[in-house]
């Protein structure tokens, strides 16, 4: 199954240069519909009001973590199916298990490259 | 020196007295004596970390070195993005070797931040080594221990907070690699 270029995503950080970094991979990936919010509970308020094809969320994020916030999606029923990639600094075995306990799609490590994040992408959404 | 005089004084009166309702005041005046000289290497302890020198001017110029190094790096790869935007959605055309040749050198400039972040970050380096240095003497000189952080101290709040979000930062020796990520996610 190819990738769905026309399908927006949500990019969560609370910082503006990684947001700059991961909107312009996925721009050349050939993603135009990109959004982004900077925290957890930002991110939550877009996914109330606009379906996301996916979601790329940093973790340590203040006042709500990229954590917290695939636990509020994945137990939200009309939010639970969107595929969630944790782009994160946090690379502790505590970390990747708590995710995957909880239910990430997948897991990608900072700093990462272009190839990382399409491999993952595709992964998710199916290439 | 005032301190430890008055007390030699008043062991100099209390050594012909042997013993004044059953307390022994030679050994009370040993203990004394004990007591005045660790007080005696406690002061010159606290005087060898130099903290009036710490607090006026080495944290202020270690706090503005970092500041400093955030705000440049900020800027640095706010050009480089800058510049890779330019290049990214530049037309095709003959101007276009032109331009990426121009951008280059911009992305090479952008690069000397480095220079400046490094010999800060070194600076700050150094300075915490003096510090650590310091403070394990002390610590060596008073024989401390670590007492019981009280539960309203709010770097052990900060800590606990940390901990139950799980955010520990980027990692150190124990940092698992992607690939060791991916077979902990895959289960394989």
């Amino acid at each position: 199954m190819a990738l769905d270029l026309s399908m927006p995503i949500l990019v969560v950080d609370d910082y503006q240069t990684m947001v700059r970094i991961i909107r312009n991979l996925l721009k050349q990936l050939g993603f135009e519909d990109v959004d982004d919010a900077s925290d957890g509970s930002t991110a939550m308020g877009k996914m109330r009001d606009k379906k996301y094809g996916l979601v790329i969320s940093d973790w340590n994020m203040e006042p709500m973590t990229g954590y917290e916030l695939l636990r509020s999606v994945r137990g939200d029923d009309a939010l639970r199916q969107t595929p969630f990639i944790m782009v994160t600094a946090e690379s502790k075995t505590e970390n990747v298990i708590a995710a995957k306990k909880a239910g990430v799609n997948n897991y990608i490590v900072k700093p990462f490259n272009a190839q990382t994040l399409k491999s993952k992408i595709e992964a998710v959404c199916g290439a | 020196m005032a301190y430890s005089g008055a007390l030699r004084s008043v062991e100099t009166q209390l050594s012909d007295v042997p013993q004044i309702g059953g307390i022994d005041l030679k050994r009370l005046s040993r203990e004394i004596d004990v007591i005045a000289g660790y007080v005696r290497n406690l002061r010159a302890s606290i005087n060898a970390i130099h903290a009036p020198e710490i607090a006026r001017e080495r944290l202020p110029e270690m706090r503005g070195d970092l500041a400093a190094v955030v705000e440049v790096t900020n800027d640095a790869a706010n050009r480089i993005l800058e510049t890779a935007e330019e290049l990214m959605f530049a037309p095709d055309g003959p101007g276009f070797r032109a331009k990426v040749e121009e951008k280059m050198i911009g992305l090479m400039e952008a690069c000397s931040f480095q220079d400046l972040t490094g010999q800060r970050i070194s600076r700050v380096a150094g300075t915490l080594c003096a510090l650590e240095e310091r403070i394990q003497k002390f610590s060596e000189a008073v024989h401390a221990h670590n007492a019981l952080v009280a539960s309203d101290d709010p770097d052990a709040r900060r800590r606990q907070r940390m901990a139950e979000r799980l955010v520990h930062g980027p990692g150190g020796i124990d940092a698992l690699q992607q690939n060791e990520i991916d077979r902990l996610l895959n289960g394989s």
